[in-house]
């Protein structure tokens, strides 16, 4: 009974084939497709230009990843990127202080986190209606705190951010691993981590067993929020300044990537490693279809067949396991 | 027991009327409210050429919302209509600009070509059970593109030049501008069709409990689709307004669109949890939005503080709602 239990569980099927290889077969064709197409598409300089490209779309994602999970999609890091952003850079062109510009920006970012997720938690609002609401009252302030100018930047700090240490590793790569690190630390080894999955996966029952959600759900926020704040600086370093105008869609891209990476939206499930495959997968679409040199409207296209392609293998594969699961219970 | 019941029944009657009267016409009070101060406080508000110019503003909202609002009444949700009424408008007008067909095939084909985006939506949505927000996130993305391909073939930017739209953007009938009365005409139609028609009380079905809906026979699947269907079709009617009141198509038509009109869905009081909510209200918030945007123009106040005020105008919106919902519930 034991050893046929185990066979059972340990069988092969499609569904866990497309589930385990799926996406990285799918990233290893887009690699072929875009090598053979440019031939530096494999360097290393083009390397590192995806992971500096990319680098804010990588942080947001994994604040998104405890979103998820948690059931509380969040529509806002795009638009509040766009505000602190201006933020920062308005504080150092008045002050000339940019230790204390980047202070006030991290904290703005983190105060708009608690002001979304206490709306959340304490009003029982819909998430998906306060941060749509977010999304378009930051992107608001951003562009009338500026009159839709770029606010220019004029610091050390933007070089030291752009600057390849031995030509190798940026602080703003850096600055990706680290987010990594606290995010795999934060999901595996502390509480928020454990409620953001209680959250997902049953919210009354974690409720009923005395842990105060409405603390949890709060705290997420915060720590997206913490991560827009430095998904803030990376942006606005690589631009030399703050646009009203910049990173537009940026929470979709973070969304879709981690979808495509494996995580439910459903919630309750998921790791960070499928967010970092998902980031991986879009960060190669968005850099193979620009270095192609296409048109905007050219890539706009393939970009959202490419992603509608992969949701569609990531979730029929994933609806393929679950009948197999109800066939053959293990 | 039950007599305390009783009694405590008597003593929350009237306040239980009170909120149920507040809850169905709470939305016109809103309105009324508005309205009253606004012409009390701007010379210029309470004018037939400034309530001309209102509908005129709002009548696109409006109409995409018609569809937005069956399909959040599905519990679904639909990004890709801004997209959507780019494309339809591209398509209409590249026919007719470059003298292919006459003005009514051309025009038809631009609204078949809407609702067959509807149906994909649909098809990925219902049988490829890929979460509404997501599909339609990928189709958003992928239509902006291919109507910018379409705008790209004629040179990037497309002028309107047919009569039929001249008409449209300057005629009044009754000095009701003809947007309007098109937007009038297709609430009419909605109403009937929301409440008279057996495919209206599927919607509310589903939306209120969709597994319930199904065992008691009503084709969920088709009804779904349907409505995606629906909401394309009528995008594409948005782009013959859109089309109508722009002398040009340009790239960026319709950006940000559904967004305006979600907004305009949830101040109407339609619940993003779905089987919640009615037509002829989200006409109302559309109209809402509209006035107070049009207030905040005669009072001077730039494009961008009003885009920020838009998104706190849905989070009070959202609280009054739950606020109202929470006691009845309790």
């Amino acid at each position: 009974m034991t050893t046929q239990t185990s066979m059972r569980s340990y069988r092969i099927t499609i569904g866990r084939i497309f589930q385990r290889f799926g996406l990285p077969m799918m990233i290893l064709a887009m690699i072929t497709v875009f090598a053979s197409l440019n031939e530096n598409f494999l360097g290393f300089s083009n390397f590192q230009n995806v992971l500096e490209q990319n680098a804010a779309l990588a942080i947001v994602a994994v604040g998104i990843t405890f979103s998820i999970i948690s059931t509380q999609i969040d529509l806002s890091p795009g638009s509040v990127i766009a505000l602190v952003g201006v933020i920062t850079a308005i504080i150092f062109r008045d002050t000339g202080n940019i230790i204390l510009a980047i202070v006030v920006g991290i904290s703005a970012a983190i105060v708009i986190g608690i002001f979304n997720g206490a709306l959340i938690a304490k009003l029982n609002l819909n998430p998906v209606i306060v941060t749509l609401a977010a999304y378009i009252w930051a992107r608001g302030l951003a562009l009338a705190l500026t009159q839709k100018d770029s606010v220019i930047i004029q610091s050390p700090m933007v070089g030291f951010m752009n600057n390849r240490i031995g030509g190798l590793v940026s602080p703003t790569m850096i600055l990706v691993v680290l987010a990594y690190l606290l995010g795999f630390f934060m999901l595996n080894k502390t509480r928020l981590g454990r409620y953001t999955y209680a959250l997902g996966g049953d919210e009354m029952a974690t409720k009923q067993a005395g842990v105060p959600t409405d603390w949890y759900k709060i705290g997420i926020f915060i720590f997206s929020g913490f991560l827009v704040g430095i998904a803030t600086l990376i942006t606005v370093s690589r631009m030399g300044a703050a646009q009203p105008n910049a990173v537009y869609g940026l929470e979709l891209d973070a969304i879709a990537s981690v979808i495509i990476g494996g995580v439910s939206l459903s919630g309750g499930e998921g790791r960070l490693r499928h967010t970092i495959m998902g980031v991986i997968f879009l960060s190669l679409l968005n850099n193979g279809l620009s270095t192609l040199g296409l048109r905007d409207a050219t890539v706009l296209f393939y970009k959202g067949l490419v992603i509608l392609t992969a949701l569609f293998f990531e979730v029929s594969s994933r609806q393929m396991l679950k009948d197999e699961i109800i066939e053959n219970p293990v | 027991m039950e007599a305390a019941q009783r009694s405590h029944t008597a003593d929350a009657n009237w306040a239980e009327r009170i909120e149920k009267w507040f809850q169905s016409w709470g939305t016109v009070l809103v309105a009324l409210v508005l309205f009253v101060i606004f012409s009390l406080t701007a010379e210029y508000f309470f004018t037939l050429q400034n309530f001309q110019n209102i509908l005129r503003q709002v009548a696109i909202v409006a109409v995409v919302a018609i569809g937005m609002t069956m399909v959040i009444l599905i519990g679904g949700i639909d990004l890709s209509v801004g997209a959507v009424v780019l494309s339809s408008a591209a398509v209409m007008n590249s026919l007719l600009f470059n003298e292919v067909v006459p003005a009514v095939p051309a025009i038809i084909i631009g609204l078949l070509a809407a609702a067959l985006v509807g149906f994909i939506n649909g098809l990925l949505i219902v049988k490829a059970k890929i979460s509404p927000i997501i599909v339609t996130l990928g189709t958003m993305v992928m239509i902006r593109g291919l109507g910018q391909m379409i705008l790209w073939i004629n040179n990037s930017w497309l002028w309107v030049r047919h009569p039929i739209f001249t008409y449209i953007k300057t005629e009044t009938i009754g000095s009701i501008p003809v947007p309007a009365v098109m937007m009038f005409v297709l609430y009419v139609f909605a109403v009937i069709m929301m409440t008279k028609t057996r495919f209206g009380r599927h919607i509310y079905a589903i939306g209120g409990n969709e597994r319930a809906a199904h065992l008691c026979g009503i084709p969920v699947d088709r009804t779904k689709i349907l409505v995606y269907v629906f909401t394309g079709f009528i995008s594409g009617i948005a782009g013959i307004m859109m089309s109508a009141r722009l002398s040009a198509i340009s790239p960026g038509v319709g950006l940000g669109l559904e967004f305006e009109v979600i907004t305009a869905v949830i101040l109407g009081g339609t619940s993003l949890a779905g089987g919640v909510g009615k037509v002829e209200k989200t006409l109302l918030g559309a109209i809402i939005v509209a006035a107070i945007l049009n207030y905040m123009t005669i009072k001077g106040i730039s494009a961008h503080y009003q885009r920020a005020v838009t998104g706190f105008i849905i989070l009070a919106a959202a609280t009054l709602d739950q606020l109202s919902r929470g006691r009845t519930s309790s």
